[in-house]
């Protein structure tokens, strides 16, 4: 149940006229009805049987509130991460001390209530729910329905459906860290180290002292022994465009949240947000594009913790092939050349591989991460199914297969490490000597 | 009204609640199907006091007792109207006309016993759970109507035995009762005139 990117904190609704309940008409009925057999019959008994109910009637009635109450309900935090709780408080005003009131939250995907009922008893007018949203996304939290009750349950208002309060659950990034160079950095604010000495963090030589050196980089060891000033050289710094494409144009395998085993969108997205937190708290900069996914904005490159919260805004946007028409020449457009583009896919689609192949022709280092989920395996019990998965197991090795033969490294998402090692071949690679034509 | 502090999932709003399923029903949670067993003992009540009062009723009246627990869907519907009305029939037509029973007390209670636990489930939801607040409210309305009963039954219990007759005053009283019961008995009164 996705929703549009408006959050809905709070949610309020008239509950109506009060009308009278079954048990109120049923004392008026009895009492009434009795009082008269028993002054006909001359049976006081009976009189004396109906006057509790004739009792009941009267206060219920006496006490009939006139006023109609309003239904407010809000929920305290409408951006969340996977797992995280929030409350919603469910609230009836004005509500009189003799009123009771039944709030109740309808269950919703991915959202766990507490209680576990979600049915919960107003107390002073006011009454609480816990709710935990369990996989990434922009959902409703569920409808949550409230009613009063007058005295006696002689008359009650609703149950009324307030109007759905909505959330937006980030994805909790996977561990992921990597010691490995980001390739062809050329920014200037970065921690990637560069060919070039400069004003940087990462030790280079030490040099004789020359005119414009910093007092604080004189060496005075060295200085010392030589009788010379030395200082220390350093190399300058710089940051990397890294590009992530993510497909979104299949979720595979049972949805069961943050505590449960991932789909393969659950892999990629969370994949996706690991990477972003990585090299954006580097000082790189990045991009992200998705594939499949519709109403997905243009993510502009940036850089920094406030860009790494628009990525995963971006990501909790995403709805699983809901564009099968896009074949991503839209997200491939305008790259950096010198960017490292990251794809991130469990190569279900062969337009992912399609992507990569044009990608790699344009001569940009891409790294394809495959995302497919190590639980999802082929069902025994159906040859048919079985036969198919094999089938398509035997196509995607194919598919895998002619993008190494074409360059580009394919790494299974293993977690922290899944780069480094790709990384530095392509560090090593891109530093190596070329044959190029004259 | 004093703010709370906000709820999480660590700290538990409520116990966790236990539920019952019949089939492929609902969930109950246990203090609705007390509600259910507190209506059926009502029945067994007002039908105890009525054995008792009539001297004995077909066997067959006993099957009332399985109604209210057989029904428990239905709590909020006429249904309960129906089977209070086969109950206070069964008194008119079993009791001798003209005599007072003090076993008509423990009717009365059984009869609002069974009227107020049919009306508090047909509240809320089946898995709801009433608080302590709620029930001890509930507790202290059916003491008070309850001593209506005992003060209807001494009245009774003096004027019984003396040979009153349907007077015209009884008439009036009766259709006075039943004029003011239909006055409160409306939803939309009618607007007063200028």
């Amino acid at each position: 149940m996705l929703v549009p990117s408006r959050r809905q904190k709070r949610s309020s609704r008239a509950l109506g006229a009060w009308q009278p309940t079954a048990a109120h008409v049923r004392a008026l009925v009895l009492s009434a009805a009795a009082a008269v057999a028993a002054v006909i019959g001359r049976r006081a008994d009976l009189l004396v049987i109906v006057a509790p109910l004739a009792v009941a009637a009267a206060w219920g009635q006496l006490a009939r509130p006139r006023v109609e109450s309003t239904g407010t309900a809000e929920i305290a935090t409408t951006t969340l991460r996977e797992g995280e709780a929030s409350t919603i408080v469910v609230r009836a005003e004005p509500m009189g001390d003799d009123l009771e009131g039944v709030a109740t939250l309808a269950l919703a995907p991915w959202v766990e209530r507490r209680p576990s009922t979600g049915t919960v008893m107003m107390e002073d007018g006011r009454a609480a729910i816990a709710v935990r949203t369990t996989r990434w996304g922009r959902r409703q939290v569920g409808t949550v329905s409230l009613s009063l009750t007058s005295t006696w349950d002689a008359f009650r208002v609703g149950p009324v459906d307030l109007p759905d309060l909505s959330t937006e659950t980030l994805p909790v990034p996977a561990a992921f860290d990597t010691t490995a160079p980001t390739p062809h950095p050329r920014g200037v604010v970065g921690q990637n180290r560069s060919s070039r000495p400069g004003s940087g963090s990462e030790f280079n030589t030490i040099r004789e002292f020359h005119p414009g050196d910093r007092l604080r980089r004189i060496h005075w060891p060295v200085s010392m022994r030589t009788g010379r000033l030395h200082v220390t050289s350093t190399y300058t710094d710089e940051d990397a465009h890294v590009f992530v494409l993510l497909d979104a144009y299949s979720d595979l395998g049972p949805r069961e949240g943050i505590d449960g085993r991932p789909t393969s969108l659950d892999v990629t997205v969370r994949a996706a947000g690991a990477i972003a937190e990585h090299f954006l708290r580097s000082g790189d900069r990045l991009t992200l594009r998705t594939v499949g996914a519709a109403d997905v904005p243009l993510l502009p490159i940036g850089s920094g913790t406030g860009h790494l919260r628009r990525v995963l805004d971006l990501l909790a946007s995403i709805a699983p092939a809901t564009e099968r028409r896009d074949e991503g020449e839209r997200a491939i457009r305008g790259i950096d050349p010198m960017a490292l583009c990251l794809v991130l896919t469990p190569l279900i689609d062969p337009s992912m591989v399609e992507l990569s192949h044009r990608l790699a022709a344009r001569g940009l280092t891409v790294v394809l991460v495959d995302t497919f989920p190590p639980h999802l395996v082929d069902n025994p019990q159906n040859a048919y199914q079985s036969l198919a998965w094999r089938v398509r197991l035997l196509s995607r090795e194919a598919q895998v297969s002619s993008l190494i033969a074409r360059g580009v490294p394919v790494v299974p998402w293993r977690g922290p490490g899944s780069l480094d090692h790709v990384l530095r071949d392509v560090a090593r690679r891109s530093a190596a000597p070329r044959l190029v034509r004259r | 009204m004093s703010e709370r502090p906000p709820v999480s999932m660590s700290t538990p709003v409520a116990t966790k609640t236990r539920t019952l399923r019949f089939g492929t029903g609902p969930e109950w949670s246990s203090h609705q199907l007390a509600l259910t067993a507190a209506n059926t003992l009502g029945v067994g009540m007002y039908l105890a006091a009525l054995n008792v009062a009539a001297g004995g009723f077909p066997g067959a009246c006993w099957l009332l007792l399985v109604v209210p627990a057989t029904t428990m869907s239905f709590a909020g519907s006429g249904l309960s109207l129906g089977v209070m009305g086969v109950l206070l029939y069964g008194w008119f037509i079993l009791v001798p006309a003209g005599s007072f029973t003090w076993w008509s007390l423990p009717a009365a209670a059984g009869l609002l016993l069974s009227h107020s636990a049919a009306s508090l489930s047909a509240t809320a939801p089946p898995t709801a759970r009433f608080s302590r607040n709620q029930l001890r409210r509930r507790l202290r309305a059916h003491l008070v109507a309850l001593s209506a009963a005992v003060v209807m039954a001494a009245g009774a219990a003096v004027l019984s035995g003396r040979n009153l007759g349907p007077s015209p005053v009884a008439y009036a009283i009766g259709l006075v009762g039943v004029a003011a019961g239909l006055w409160l008995a409306r939803t939309n009164p009618p607007r007063p005139r200028d």
